[in-house]
């Protein structure tokens, strides 16, 4: 089977818009939340969450939105963009540029895109709105491929000319994780060279708001408290707006085109709790069986892994899960690897997550260094067990186990090691 | 500090085009219709019109001589309609091929318009 490596990222993240400020906000443990008024006038909507600077979307048309001067888009593509769709295009530039992928490479049908957000919600609702108004008469004639969750592949592969796999994955806040399970098995077994693998969505009141209908979202202005993964007194996520590309590639490929790759994908595992629309499985079962997977794939013992990126987003249900299911997947074992979750710094990105953390991880393998848990004072009793490191360390791990999992209990985990 | 997501589903029509829709509702003058026309391309990043009608005039086939694609066309009724305050039905779209069918047809459609 062909082996298979991160060969570039790109990040347009609330803590940082390149993997510079990205991995700078990552060692010193800087957040990227601030307090934001989703609904002007709605007192219970002002909400501390996680937005990538550089960028506004003060109206429907994509003729008033600025983003960052570094990027030139098209007219053309502009029009059929939702605004996570802008995240999403400047990510995609910065893992291009990154990997050194070539046009040709792109076009040659050797390259696949796949994508995963929950589509624009704000901007659907802003179409509705408009063909209100006009009795239904007339609307955006971009106001589906803009919106509806298939956006960030339509508007890539025509923008970036991509003629090899295009399709999307949607399992909620594990969909891009899945997407980069999928686009390692593609490579193995020689379908593709590389998977531009984007996870993105919208940090506007229609993606964010419903969460707080759930009671599945912090209700603080502190951030210390907001996103406090595996502490005893989290209440809830912080969400985020943003996107991370990754280019997944075979690792011959990226050799040959003289591009160091920052990780190896050595196995990856999935499953589902069978459980609750919503709430994870306490017990961690399938998540358990998500790990056990992706190290018998990677053909490792749980010993070999030096660093679990969590999903950890700060809910009560969602974390207690998890820390039950790490602490049995060590169950009695000797070494036991350091375990945090940098969703206290940057946020839930839901479709965004999977392919955010597994960038981060990415950069730590490259970079030489250990996320710590920032916010975290006094762990649950489902972690205690846990080691779970207060400040980031400049040890580079060996091997990295990544888990995400979403609504449905749909778990992924990833195996990545150093190179 | 707190920041703002507004959210005005309004056009950004230029000023510009709003001034010479105002004139064409008052004078129905041929060239300012004509003007008009070239405004809102404008705005689509269209800015081969003023060069191509010199030429051909009102038989410019829009998708084939402004080099514009089918979607480009379907903004511009967008906007259209948005301005004019009209709907334009599918069935009158397809008919619609030359700078002067277009014209001719938001002529026609001028009854319906507000007389500034």
């Amino acid at each position: 089977m062909n082996k298979v490596v991160i060969s570039g990222t790109g990040f347009i993240t609330s803590i940082g818009n390149d993997k510079k400020d990205v991995e700078k906000h990552l060692r010193e443990l800087k957040h990227g939340f601030s307090l934001v008024d989703l609904l002007p006038g709605v007192e219970g909507a002002q909400r501390l969450i996680g937005r990538p600077q550089g960028f506004s979307f003060p109206g429907a048309s994509y003729m008033t939105w600025r983003y960052p001067a570094a990027y030139k888009l098209p007219r053309e593509l502009m029009r059929g963009l939702s605004p996570h769709g802008v995240y999403a295009t400047c990510a995609a530039l910065q893992a291009i540029e990154d990997s050194g992928i070539t046009q040709d490479e792109l076009s040659n049908g050797d390259t696949a895109l796949f994508c995963s957000s929950a589509g624009s919600p704000w901007l659907l609702n802003q179409n509705l709105k408009h063909m209100r108004e006009s009795d239904a008469i007339h609307g955006s004639p971009f106001g589906v491929i803009s919106s509806i969750s298939g956006t960030l592949n339509f508007n890539l592969s025509t923008y970036l000319k991509i003629r090899g796999g295009n399709c999307g994955f949607v399992s909620a806040c594990s969909s891009s994780t899945h997407a980069i399970g999928f686009a390692i098995d593609q490579i193995r077994l020689g379908r593709q060279k590389r998977v531009i693998v984007i996870g993105a969505e919208e940090d506007m009141p229609e993606t964010i708001l419903p969460f707080a209908a759930m009671r599945v979202m912090a209700d603080t202005h502190d951030p210390s408290r907001g996103s406090c993964p595996f502490d005893v007194e989290r209440s809830g996520f912080l969400a985020c707006g943003g996107a991370a590309a990754l280019i997944i590639e075979d690792e011959q490929s990226a050799l040959e085109r003289g591009t160091k790759p920052y990780a190896r994908l050595c196995g990856w595992g999935h499953s589902a709790d069978g459980y609750s629309t919503a709430q994870p499985d306490p017990k961690g079962e399938g998540l358990l069986r998500a790990m056990k997977l992706a190290l018998e794939d990677a053909e490792l013992p749980a010993e070999a892994i030096d660093y679990v990126n969590a999903h950890a987003t700060s809910t009560i249900a969602g974390d207690a899960a998890e820390a039950t299911a790490i602490s049995n997947l060590y169950s009695g074992k000797k070494k036991l690897p350091a375990v945090s979750g940098t969703k206290s710094l940057t946020g839930h990105g839901l479709s965004l997550a999977g392919a955010m953390e597994t960038g981060i991880c990415a950069l730590a393998l490259r970079e030489g260094f250990t996320p710590g848990n920032a916010h975290l004072r006094t762990p649950c009793k489902e972690a205690e067990s846990l080691t779970l490191p207060l400040t980031t360390k400049d040890t580079r791990p060996s091997y990295i186990l990544k888990n995400n999992s979403g609504f449905g209990g749909s778990n992924v985990s990833l195996v990545m090691q150093a190179v | 500090m707190t920041e703002d997501a507004t959210s005005d589903s309004s056009l950004p029509i230029p000023e510009s085009a709003r001034a010479i829709y105002s004139s064409w509702c008052k004078t129905r003058d041929d060239k300012d219709l004509t003007q008009l026309i070239g405004a809102l391309l404008e705005t689509l990043e269209v800015n081969s019109f003023d060069e191509v009608y010199a030429e051909k005039g009102d038989s410019t086939i829009i998708l084939e001589d402004l080099g514009i694609d089918s979607l480009t066309l379907a903004e511009m009724l967008f906007y259209t309609e948005d301005l004019l305050k009209i709907r334009i039905p599918n069935e009158d779209i397809v008919k619609i091929r030359t700078i002067g069918e277009l014209k001719s047809y938001l002529a026609s459609r001028s009854k319906e318009l507000p007389s500034e």
